[in-house]
């Protein structure tokens, strides 16, 4: 073992194919140790960690995280900050992912690259392998999925491979954590010698000549002097020497399709790699099986049927009787014993009542209205991660573009749309997954019309206040309008704000894989912890701000009455604005203002406004104050206004655009306000 | 001449030409998608569209808008042995 450089941290830049095993391999590496955030400019997730190692008898060793505690006094135990770009097919400028991969690697130089291949899919994830390759920094790479090769039918001779390649590979099985230490070790060695391999392709001798006289001339890696031959946009703009653009002109007038020619050789190399080093074993079962898998899921009687139960049992398990089960558990340990174990507690100690009611009222009950939501919203995640790691999740998306073409979207955008009828909170944060920019704000704008499960008490207690025979259709009926209103919306901004071409729809359908566990609770732990932090935050500060704008008057003394608070000053002020929907006393108004904070709290407020403690006091006043059309035009507005703040702060670090947020908030308070209007006036005649 | 979009399922072919442009050819050609490769056709989507192909042993998914636009050589069934 060479000596590496003690106390200097490497960067390791992961890279490589989505589909590919690369989080899970991330995962292993830096066990819980990483940090998400956001690459600058983009809604690109950028995911580092660290992964610790230690000398023992001049031999490193992978710290795995269990006996991390041993060595954490011990000198010689170093870091390596692993930074996982996004999964990628190419270092082309196609979408926002493969620019930040290639500006990473160009700008901040990490010391490695650690390329992760999947065994089971080799020619496609080698063309990646090529282009990285000439970014002339050092770099290894993972031969993943080893252990799946043999179902397969394949076997990979490694040292051909390498030979052929000129890459060090190590070959590892991430979903079982093997090889990852020799992985580890392999690849401290290379990026202590500094090592930039040849070039494994090799191009005819003109355009090699053209390809050094770029990199010279603009001084740029070899992939990128490639790219301007091929006219990339982004790089073209750059270039320094007059010179470079007559090589350019040169080349293009004996080779008409640069862009072809390149990936013709690459593909061309890689074929020959593959012929060298893979041999068929047997038949593929991964292939058969995944073949039999889509014969039923992809039926084209059976897929929407299957699809629609797939999606009802989850619906079913979470808001139903199970998750509600988790649900009222939460609410009785938070709401109902913690609350009275501090408010006793603040007895005990004379703490002023102010405190009290801010502590108690306030800041629990208006968090613990949204952590209550906390186990359906993991249970949500658990099979949605279930779904996504298996490989259905593609399909779904394969099976409902054709329908979504026609809103000027893309099937990929489904999944995210249908979790919203759940929380829009992580409806919004799982749009991350879909590739295009314009595909992610498009459905980012029309997710909070889907009718989460906070708006269901509102409806329940109205509908048993002034529908009472007709509680499922008005429900349905709103369901329904959401709907609705998000297809217009999505076919305005998509001809609008967001007009552009529909992106094209280029999918891989990966093969049926079976989730670990482990992947799959890490995974849904993943997108949880957003939410758990959210609740944390944002609500708490929004309960603290509602809580005392109900409690104080203008002159910041506690009022006995919230009629005299600034909340109920604010709620009459504003209260004439819904004069033309139907519900212009000020409780209505001060309520679908406390609904900014929780959906449910619009049910809260009113019960306290209405100086009532029960569901079937809150009913009979509804059923005075309220008249069936105005209900309903209350119920409407309640639908498809704002979300909540949770929804708000999400959508804006999804959107990454205070400009665009705003708007969204606009629209849904405007398409509200019409809607709800509309319903009052039009009814009016009627009734 | 033959496109992507005129194969049945189970239906092979040889990538002749791609006529599309900007980001869309680039992408395809990134995936493999290239003159001189073979491409099977596995089925339609229950809705008629995309379409889901098997190319250098994965499986891609394109629309019939784009794939009419990619023209192929068909390999007659006599040539094909099935797996």
């Amino acid at each position: 073992m060479t000596k590496t450089d003690l106390g200097k941290e490497y960067v390791f830049a992961l890279a490589g194919n989505p589909n590919s095993g690369k989080t899970t391999l991330f995962n292993e590496l830096t066990g819980s140790h990483y940090q998400v955030g956001n690459w600058a400019g983009v809604t690109v997730e950028r995911k580092e960690g660290i992964c610790k190692y230690v000398f023992h008898n001049h031999i490193t060793h992978f710290d795995t995280h269990e006996h991390e505690s041993e060595h954490k006094h011990d000198e010689s135990h170093n870091h390596i900050r692993i930074v996982d770009l996004p999964g990628i097919y190419s270092l082309s400028p196609n979408s926002a992912e493969e620019v930040i991969t290639r500006d990473y690697i160009i700008k901040e130089k990490p010391d490695l690259i650690l390329n992760i291949v999947d065994a089971t899919n080799l020619e496609r994830n080698l063309y990646l392998t090529t282009q990285l390759a000439e970014m002339e920094t050092p770099m290894i790479i993972a031969l993943n999925m080893m252990d799946a090769l043999e179902s397969n039918g394949a076997a990979i001779d490694i040292e051909a491979l390498e030979k052929k390649i000129g890459i060090k590979i190590m070959p590892i099985s991430a979903s079982k954590g093997r090889g990852v230490q020799d992985l580890v070790t392999a690849a401290l060695e290379t990026a202590a010698h500094h090592e930039v391999k040849c070039y494994p392709v090799s191009y005819k001798p003109h355009i090699e000549k053209a390809v050094r006289e770029i990199k010279e001339l603009e001084n740029v890696p070899r992939l990128c002097a490639i790219k301007i031959l091929e006219n990339d946009e982004r790089l073209s703009s750059n270039i320094q020497n007059e010179k470079t653009y007559d090589i350019i002109k040169n080349t293009n007038s004996l080779v008409t399709d640069m862009e072809t020619y390149f990936a013709d050789e690459r593909y061309r190399f890689i074929r020959s790699a593959a012929h060298d080093a893979v041999t068929k074993t047997g038949p593929n079962k991964q292939a058969e099986r995944t073949k039999k898998i889509d014969a039923v899921v992809n039926h084209p009687a059976l897929a929407i049927p299957i699809f629609i139960g797939i999606m009802f049992l989850i619906f079913q398990i979470t808001f139903g009787a199970f998750g509600t089960m988790l649900s009222d558990l939460v609410d009785t340990l938070f709401n109902v014993h913690f609350a009275s174990l501090v408010s006793g507690c603040f007895e005990r100690w004379n703490v002023s009542s102010f405190l009290t009611g801010l502590v108690v009222d306030g800041i629990i009950s208006g968090v613990g209205g949204v952590v209550t939501f906390f186990p359906q919203i993991m249970l949500l995640f658990l099979f949605l991660s279930f779904l996504e790691d298996s490989g259905y999740m593609a399909r779904t998306a394969f099976i409902m573009d054709k329908l979504f073409v026609k809103l000027g979207l893309s099937g990929k955008s489904f999944v995210p749309m249908i979790m919203g009828f759940g929380c829009s909170v992580p409806a919004i944060m799982s749009v991350r997954t879909l590739e295009n920019e314009r595909d992610r704000k498009l459905t980012l704008l029309l997710i909070p019309f889907m009718s989460c499960g906070a708006k269901m008490p509102v409806y329940a207690i109205f509908t048993a206040a002034l529908f009472p025979n007709h509680a499922g259709i008005v429900t349905f009926s709103l369901y329904f309008l959401g709907i609705i209103l998000g297809i217009l919306s999505g076919i305005i901004f998509s001809k609008t704000v967001l007009k552009g071409d529909i992106p094209p729809f280029v999918l891989e359908l990966p093969p049926y894989r079976m989730p670990t566990l482990k992947s799959t609770f890490h995974h849904m732990w993943d997108k949880a912890k957003d939410f758990a932090v959210r609740a944390g935050t944002v609500l708490l500060l929004a309960s603290i701000i509602i809580w005392l704008l109900q409690n104080l008057d203008l002159s910041l003394h506690m009022v006995s009455d919230s009629r005299d608070s600034i909340i109920g000053h604010i709620g009459r002020i504003i209260a004439p604005v819904f004069t033309p929907c139907g519900f212009g006393n000020w409780q209505a108004a001060v309520s679908l203002i406390s609904g900014f904070a929780a959906k449910e709290a619009v049910v809260s407020t009113m019960s306290i406004l209405y100086g009532v403690n029960s569901t079937t006091g809150l009913v009979s006043s509804l059923s005075q104050v309220f008249t069936p059309l105005s209900a309903y035009s209350f119920l409407v507005f309640v639908l498809l206004y704002v979300p909540c703040v949770a929804a708000v702060s999400a959508l804006k670090t999804e959107l990454n655009s205070k400009k665009l947020t705003f708007f969204s908030v606009c629209w849904q308070i405007g398409a509200a306000w019409i809607m709800s209007a509309l319903v009052y006036q039009i009814g009016s005649l009627f009734v | 001449m033959n496109t992507l979009n005129d194969l049945q399922p189970n239906e092979s072919g040889i990538i002749t030409e791609i006529n599309l442009i900007g980001i869309m050819k680039r992408r395809l050609i990134d995936l493999g998608v290239t003159p001189g490769t073979e491409i099977t056709m596995l089925r339609r989507a229950p809705l008629g569209d995309p379409v889901e192909f098997s190319i250098l042993g994965y499986n891609l998914s394109l629309r019939r808008k784009e794939a009419k636009n990619i023209l192929i050589e068909k390999i007659e069934k006599a040539g094909v042995s099935n797996d």
